[in-house]
């Protein structure tokens, strides 16, 4: 099998505060890997260093054997990494539709002269596009707002758009942050339902950042655990939640 | 980090129904979609505003296609202002630079004695290329900054045209033969109607291609979440770059047109007067909407005239105050008034398709 993604010895710091100090980390396909930790572990960070929203100061990080340190932003999305954000990215202005086409943007073509050219190509593109979104609004149950805009909605609905939006791109990785944040009892189900189609059927490799431990178990192959930076623990998802170095680490922020 | 979308829930009905009462300001502010017509509508509306634009310069005389042709040239302006700041959400208040470019691009190709439409696509090259080499860096800077280093091109306009003396002839202009060539039998009024028609309808039409689709949602990320939109592969830089660099060649072949149509082009056509009247028109036509070009051309070119008969210094302040009231109390402009009017009975409408 080989690993999706790889993450090796990431150092991150911002000022004194080390975020990221070293962890190593692998998904690979058709894998679900939960990264859990305490508030402030750096789960967040670590994301951004994959999707390059922040820059690693040491350490390698490699989305299907490709160096991401160096590639600008919007190339590593074209690796098929999709996202979804821990506080939302949408695009207030715009309806649960125009945000979940505009998740296809790098998995389409159709450049500046096709669109002033309107080729035949660009149409069709358009078209199957449009169905394929339509398509994954009804699977997560929001065909009923497709024409919302998302200004209007409530969290948990924002999340699942979200998540569809990084669906209509067919990720090869996932990154989703707390995408149960929100959601009602019935949601997470359906969502690690959908999570789990998606790494079986499809063979997309996911990281799951969640504070949902029910969801964490059910859905999840591994789990990696993160405190103050550090990967403290790794492996089966029961075994970890005992591990003692673990259950210090989250009693120690509850405390 | 990103902007995020967490207002909490409205009661009121999806965007285009007025339940739920609201006040008056509400419902302007309200933002809706594009009227969707059925196709033989879109079709008939389309046929007969050709047929009657293509009419109006046999039947009317020469300072009436003189306004209307003005509209048209506005309306280009207006059409590339509104991709780049409408949709890619990057201000410019220096459009009048690259109109001025475009109007002496054609003077001067003119006085080397090029034909009058090769003239015009040189006055779009230019000022893509220009556009181009200054949306470059500029394109690095956000809002205020972008907004400044834009006026400041506008601001040099007219001593920068001064300054190229031996091209420009600086201040004392130089005329131009706008005369249609000796196989059109029109005149020059009708000529260079019909050459601004035929430059609106095309811009138009690559505008509104533009608008829509990959690219028009990549332009509108770019405006509402710059990172969200690199991370969803939309290389964020290029997208402005191409969009400024467009608009200028918009605003150039509009210059040029009006160079055509004035038969002169001086230092004091391309102040800092013409680029503020450049975003009113924006503004008031609808951001982020493509008829609202027309709109707002409409607006700039005949609603100061009427102000300016009561006072000349009237101009600027009906350009302020309009400004003001449309950004607080229409955002959507004259475009989402017409959608909130018209939406209703295009909806009523028999053979519209299901959306
Ligand atoms: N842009 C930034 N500037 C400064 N500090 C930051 C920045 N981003 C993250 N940090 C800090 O890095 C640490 C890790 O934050 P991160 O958001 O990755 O945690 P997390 O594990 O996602 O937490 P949570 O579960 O609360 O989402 C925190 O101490 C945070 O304050
Ligand atoms: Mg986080």
């Amino acid at each position: 099998m080989d690993a999706l993604l790889e993450v090796h010895d990431v150092h991150l710091s911002f000022g004194g505060l080390q975020a990221l100090d070293g962890p190593s980390l692998t998904v690979a396909d058709g894998e679900v890997v939960g990264l859990i930790g305490p508030n402030g572990a750096g789960k967040t960070s670590l994301f951004n260093c994959i999707n390059g929203l922040y820059r690693p100061q040491s350490g390698s990080v490699r989305v299907l054997g490709r160096e991401v340190a160096g590639l600008p932003r919007h190339r590593i999305a074209g690796l098929g990494v999709g996202r979804t954000f821990q506080n939302l990215g949408l695009l207030a202005s715009q309806t649960v539709l125009e945000n979940v086409l505009a998740g296809a943007y790098h998995a389409t073509r159709g450049g500046w002269w096709a669109t002033v050219l309107d080729l035949p190509d660009v149409r069709r593109t358009e078209d199957r596009l449009r169905a394929r979104a339509l398509e994954l609004l009804t699977e997560l149950d929001l065909a009923d707002v497709a024409g919302r805009p998302v200004g209007t909605l409530p969290f948990g609905t924002l999340k699942r758009i979200e998540l569809a939006r990084a669906l209509v791109g067919e990720p090869r990785l996932l990154l989703v942050d707390e995408p149960a944040n929100g959601l009602v009892h019935s949601e997470v189900a359906e969502l690690g339902a959908t999570l789990r189609r998606l790494a079986t059927d499809r063979g997309a490799a996911i990281l799951l950042v969640e504070h949902h431990m029910g969801l964490v178990t059910s859905v999840c192959d591994r789990v990696a655990v993160l405190d103050f930076g550090r990967l403290i623990a790794e492996g089966d998802p029961r075994e970890v939640a005992r591990d003692p170095q673990v259950v210090a680490a989250y009693l120690g922020t509850a405390a | 980090m990103s902007t995020t979308a967490t207002r909490p829930a409205r009661t009121s009905g999806g965007g285009t129904t007025r339940r739920g009462g609201g006040t008056v300001a509400e419902w302007l502010r309200r933002p809706r979609p594009p009227l969707a017509p059925p196709r033989w509508l879109a079709v008939l509306s389309t046929v007969g505003a050709a047929a009657a634009l293509l009419v109006v310069p046999l039947v009317n005389p020469s300072y009436v296609n003189l306004t209307v042709t003005l509209v048209m040239v506005w309306t280009i302006v207006g059409l590339g202002l509104n991709l780049l700041v409408g949709f890619g959400g990057q201000v410019s208040l220096g459009h009048s630079a690259f109109f001025a470019i475009g109007a002496y691009a054609v003077a001067v190709a003119g006085e080397a004695g090029w034909a009058q439409p090769a003239a015009l696509l040189v006055a779009g090259v230019v000022p893509f290329v220009v556009g181009y080499a200054i949306g470059l860096p500029a394109l690095r800077l956000h809002g205020l900054q972008l907004g400044l280093v834009t006026l400041a091109l506008a601001m040099a306009t007219p001593a920068a045209i001064r300054a190229f003396e031996p091209l420009t002839h600086g201040s004392r202009g130089i005329g131009i033969d706008g005369t249609p060539p000796a196989w059109v039998p029109l005149d020059h009024d009708q000529w260079v109607y019909y050459l601004a028609l035929a430059a609106a309808s095309l811009g138009y039409v690559v505008t509104r291609r533009l608008a829509r689709g990959r690219l028009g949602r990549s332009f509108v990320a770019v405006r509402d979440a710059e990172l969200v939109a690199e991370t969803l592969g939309v290389n964020t830089w290029q997208t402005k770059t191409r969009l400024f660099a467009t608009s200028a060649a918009y605003a150039g072949v509009a210059g040029g047109l009006y160079a055509l149509l004035l038969e002169f082009v001086g230092p004091e056509n391309f102040n800092l007067t013409l680029s503020i009247s450049f975003v009113t028109l924006i503004v008031v036509g609808g951001l982020a909407t493509v008829p609202g070009a027309v709109l707002g051309a409409i607006f700039v070119q005949y609603v100061p005239t009427l102000t300016s008969s009561i006072s000349p210094a009237a101009t600027g302040a009906t350009y302020g105050v309009v400004l003001i009231l449309f950004a607080f109390f229409v955002p959507h402009g004259l475009a989402g008034l017409a959608r909130a009017a018209l939406g209703p009975l295009v909806r009523r409408v028999p053979g519209r398709p299901k959306a």
